[in-house]
């Protein structure tokens, strides 16, 4: 972009700090802002295109080969293997933080008031499934889970 | 850089561990469905369990071995199922079409 002299670098960070703050990825929308600097609406969209539309092809012809590539029954065999382990790992991890949050090294032995908000947030959270459909969402769990922590040290 | 000073406001540090507590629970939750939707095959249940173990000790006792190792050897183990599976079952079909035969 410096090379053809289209932005300079004042112009170009302050677009950087636009395309970061709207939605999408930075380079689609800054895409978009050069674009449309240079060559108003028709620019804009010619911009937007061109930036997409390799990233595009590439993934439809992927996709083509794939597909052929899945039947494969080795390819089968080893997708088998890899998922239970997959969970396996992020099982291992949800237990490893739960336990690392709960005996934590500086108070020796067990860090009760963690213990007892685990267990209580554990039991909201899936005793609200029986409760309301669909029970309580992520993120309620999450903004709940920070309310507790404010009060644990409020009180 | 912000997150630090942001850290350093005590009631949002606070608000920050009980945020830790609800994501080992979400962690949780999800592998837990992903179980539930699992075929419970024995050799799947067995690279589960296995995989869950060397991570559990790769955590507690700090040792340094790649994730990407345990999938790799899955993968590999799965496979050798797979071909001794394959294998018996020609022997069999091998053994029918000989019977047949004679």
């Amino acid at each position: 972009m410096l090379a053809h002299g289209w932005m300079d670098d004042e112009m170009l960070s302050y677009m950087i700090a636009v395309s970061e703050s709207t939605p999408g990825p930075v380079m689609v929308n800054l895409a978009t802002y050069v674009g449309s600097n240079k060559g108003g609406l028709l620019g804009a969209v010619i911009a937007t295109t061109a930036v997409m539309l390799p990233a595009f092809l590439i993934i439809l012809f992927v996709m083509v080969l794939v597909k052929s590539f899945l039947k494969n029954p080795y390819v089968q065999a080893t997708l088998r293997g890899l998922k239970p382990c997959v969970i396996g790992i992020i099982l291992a991890t949800g237990v490893y933080m739960i336990i690392g949050n709960c005996f934590a090294e500086t108070k020796s032995g067990v860090d009760l008031t963690s213990l007892l908000i685990t267990c209580a947030l554990a039991l909201i959270y899936f005793g609200s499934r029986k409760v309301i459909k669909k029970g309580l969402s992520p993120i309620g769990l999450i903004c709940l889970a920070a309310v507790v922590g404010v009060a644990d040290y409020g009180i | 850089m912000f997150l630090e000073g942001f850290l350093e406001i005590t009631w949002i540090a606070h608000a920050f561990t009980g945020i830790r507590i609800a994501v080992g629970i979400l962690i949780l939750d999800a592998a837990i469905r992903m179980i539930r939707n699992m075929k419970k095959k024995p050799l799947q249940i067995g690279i589960l369990l296995a995989s869950f173990a060397v991570i559990m000790l790769i955590n507690i006792l700090k040792f340094h071995l790649s994730s990407i190792v345990v999938m790799f050897t899955a993968a590999l183990v799965s496979i050798i199922f797979f071909l001794v599976e394959k294998g018996r079952r020609k022997k069999g079909q091998a053994c029918v079409s000989s019977r047949m035969d004679g």
